[in-house]
């Protein structure tokens, strides 16, 4: 690959390529400003500053912040605010982002739709840097030929510390292959200033066709295309083994002793692309938890298996039902801690439950989960 | 000095450092700066990180240590981090901003400029704060608005113990209270963009106090949004209106700021009709509170009242139009186990001849609104008001392609 000296990548914006690619056509205004060519974009991540300060191609044509015409230090100001940066190697991206009030919940934490949007993020942000769709799709180039679009089959989110407004943190992502279906993305969330890691998540995806909406192999050239961008050797947000992000959900019996029945997607549920968001999801599992271990407890883990999609005028049942676990190392295990005795542990600390979201009439199942809770820490 | 701070351990002299701002330094600096002088030192002491001063304090760990002088003089960093990444600092930024550039910490975080009467903090636009149509919605726009708000309270000292408060008004269990938000859009960002918002406050009145704000495109500097609010002090016990004590007026007018985002004749000052079952185009019952609807006082966010008042929107509008402008009477507050209904007038169009497509006129900026409606937001069970809402619409530009 072309050894680049430039420092100025910015795909995100004005949709400029990296600098090898030639002069920057103008564009008039700055409205259509995501409109990449995916299939011209190489990543040219041997280029990029380990310090993860990326000076960008600024609209006005010049390249590089510091030699462009204009306004020299908001330039740089506004780019740094908003790019994330690939690795050297171009196997992962990083990005920063600071929490908001209103992303603050009744904890006074970032609540977990927070992280699970700003997982998200990242993960587009991170798809368009390397040159996939910008249509929030995260095509490639073949797979767009064939209607071929990427959906959410699993997720799985662990926080061991919620971040508190105006903290920054920093999401480190990747993808790789996940045997001849699907793909995975991973995430590792680190607490900015302290550097500590806050929390992990990773996700597996599978191929639709996006008029049929049935699933399909991924074949070879797509994964040829999409893997350009994966690390070489296998690299797990969870390396360890038996961790519980590969444990099976049950179905949850019916009847479900906590529930929440009737809920409505809202328009600002809906993404870009005219679906039920992912994260809404999350949202609608927690509203069957019971208030008292809302209370008492905070949310460790969520894994969600998402089944069927959920249509705009869909109405939605969350069932809840406590899941008695069997053996309590099993969820410290996945934590990260080295084993206190298991059987000692106070079993209150944790709580474990299974969840079920299906449409209201029905009965098909939306999706199913696992939640583990883990006792407030006393502030 | 530096060949000390190489030998320190990043991450040590971090957290010892931001430990040491904490303490003294945070409240001797904010003094120094002439800032509300007895400023409730809890505050500043337990989230470091919710004073933008404080927080740009923080070192990056990524940062070469042994390079940066890491002198520390009451908490704050020397400009010698700035040369390392070849930016001066420029402009009218007080001493607490440093232009830093230094850290990305700082970015993130807002600015106090223009002789420190105006909080100014960007933004950018994220994925999931994009409306189905592929822009930032109004409830993005005013979720922004309302964190350069805290933002700034918090650090100017406006609202010494977090809840909207200045130490007085503390004393005296007094809050402020918006009543009355008021919004116009001429823009609506995409994502990816980068906003910048700039907020200050000035008097309402004898005893209320408005805040305004700007939002420009970063790039552009173009202004996209203009808002303005009201708020009144309320006794948070007995939420009765007060009428503002002298000590809460002197702590509040050093920050006051003659200025106003809309001009005058624009801003719309004409009250709001009260829906009815009768007067009504459309009514969209059930509308249930969330568990993530709660903000962090375990009241219903402010914002989300637009969600809801938007639902009983006819679709057609929601996809063929844009909103130009948005007021909102805030009456009641709502706690989670209220359902709520959602009314809205029915369609007055604003007599005006242009045509959408046709027009000459398609690429002014200028374009007036050609829709208005009328919006009430109640409690299902008893009919209580929470919300009034008068909203303007524009059609839809059809996007030219060059």
């Amino acid at each position: 690959m072309m050894k680049l000296s430039c420092n100025a990548v910015d795909q995100i914006h004005g949709g400029a390529q990296c600098c090898f690619l030639g002069p920057q056509k103008r564009r008039p205004g700055y409205a259509p400003r995501r409109k990449v060519a995916p299939a011209s974009v190489v990543p040219c991540a041997s280029s990029l500053k380990k310090k993860g300060i990326v000076a960008v191609v600024s609209d006005r044509g010049a390249v590089g912040a510091e030699n462009g015409p204009g306004r020299v230090e908001p330039m740089s100001l506004a780019d740094r605010l908003r790019q994330g940066s690939l690795a050297e190697d171009g196997k992962s991206y990083k990005e920063c982002f600071i929490v908001r009030s209103y992303e603050v919940g009744m904890n006074k934490t970032a609540t977990v739709e927070t992280i699970a949007n700003l997982l998200q993020e990242v993960g587009c942000n991170h798809a368009q840097v390397v040159g996939f769709s910008t249509d929030g799709f995260a095509t490639t180039t073949t797979m767009r030929k064939l209607h071929l679009i990427w959906v959410t089959a699993r997720m799985h989110i662990e926080i061991y510390k919620y971040p508190a407004w105006s903290d920054v943190v920093e999401i480190e992502t990747w993808c790789q292959g996940e045997g001849r279906i699907g793909t995975r993305r991973d995430w590792i969330i680190k607490d900015y200033a302290t550097g500590k890691v806050i929390g992990r998540a990773t996700s597996k995806w599978v191929m639709m066709n996006q008029d049929t909406r049935r699933l399909q192999k991924v074949t070879d050239d797509v994964r040829e295309e999409h893997l350009v961008f994966a690390p070489r050797e296998l690299r797990l947000a969870f390396p360890e083994p038996n961790n519980s992000s590969l444990k099976k959900i049950a179905k949850l019996e019916d009847p479900a002793e906590y529930s929440r029945l009737g809920l409505v997607p809202r328009r600002a549920d809906l993404d870009m692309n005219q679906h039920v968001n992912n994260v809404t999801y999350i949202g609608w599992v927690l509203e069957s938890m019971p208030q008292e271990v809302i209370d008492s407890h905070e949310l460790q883990t969520i894994t969600l298996d998402y089944r069927r999609e959920c249509q705009q005028d869909d109405i939605v049942d969350s069932l809840t039902n406590v899941e008695h676990v069997e053996n309590a190392e099993a969820i410290l295990g996945s934590k990260g801690t080295n084993g206190s005795p298991a059987a000692s542990e106070n079993r209150n600390d944790y709580r474990q439950f299974l969840h079920l979201l299906r449409i209201s009439g029905d009965g098909s199942e939306i999706n199913r989960g696992r939640t583990v809770w883990r006792k407030k820490p006393a502030r | 000095m530096a060949s000390m701070a190489a030998r320190i351990n990043p991450t040590q002299y971090l957290s010892r450092h931001i430990f040491n701002a904490e303490k003294s330094d945070g409240v001797d600096m904010v003094t120094q700066m002439g800032f509300y002088p007895s400023m409730d030192r809890a505050m500043v002491t337990s989230k470091h990180r919710r004073f933008p001063v404080m927080a740009s304090s923080s070192v990056n760990p990524r940062s070469h240590v042994e390079t940066i002088n890491g002198k520390k003089i009451n908490g704050i960093h020397v400009e010698e981090a700035d040369s390392l990444l070849g930016n001066k600092s420029i402009g009218t930024e007080l001493v607490i901003d440093r232009g830093s550039d230094a850290s990305l910490h700082s970015c993130l975080h807002g600015k106090f400029v223009e002789d420190r009467f105006v909080y100014r903090q960007t933004f950018v636009i994220r994925s999931y704060e994009i409306g189905p149509d592929k822009t930032a919605t109004m409830e993005t726009l005013m979720n922004l608005l309302q964190e350069t708000a805290l933002n700034h309270v918090t650090g100017s000292g406006l609202a010494g113990n977090g809840f909207g408060a200045t130490r007085e008004m503390s004393l005296r269990k007094l809050i402020w209270v918006v009543t009355r938000v008021h919004i116009q859009v001429e823009r609506y960002s995409c994502w990816g963009d980068v906003v910048e918002i700039d907020t200050w406050v000035d008097a309402a009145g004898k005893n209320g106090m408005r805040r305004d704000w700007i939002i420009r495109d970063y790039h552009t500097q173009e202004i996209i949004t203009r808002a303005t609010s009201t708020w009144v002090i309320m006794n948070r016990e007995t939420r009765r209106l007060s009428k503002i004590p002298d000590q809460v007026r002197q702590e509040v007018e050093p920050f006051y700021l003659n200025r106003a985002a809309i001009a005058t004749e624009k801003i719309d000052k004409e009250k709001i009709d009260k829906l009815t079952d009768g007067t009504a185009g459309r009514i969209r019952s059930g509308l249930a509170p969330r568990w993530s609807d709660m903000d962090a006082n375990q009241h219903v966010n402010n914002v989300k009242y637009i969600g809801w008042i938007l639902e009983s929107v006819p679709l057609k509008v929601l996809e063929e139009y844009d909103m130009t402008s948005m007021t909102l009477e805030f009456r009641r507050e709502c706690r989670q186990s209220n359902l709520l209904e959602s009314l809205t007038s029915t369609t007055a169009s604003l007599a005006h001849e242009h045509h959408c497509n046709n027009s000459n006129d398609n690429n002014s900026i200028n374009r007036r609104p050609d829709l208005q409606y009328t919006h009430l937001l109640r409690m299902q069970a008893d009919k209580a008001e929470i919300v009034r809402a008068r909203t303007e619409w524009r059609g839809k530009q059809k996007h030219i392609l060059h």
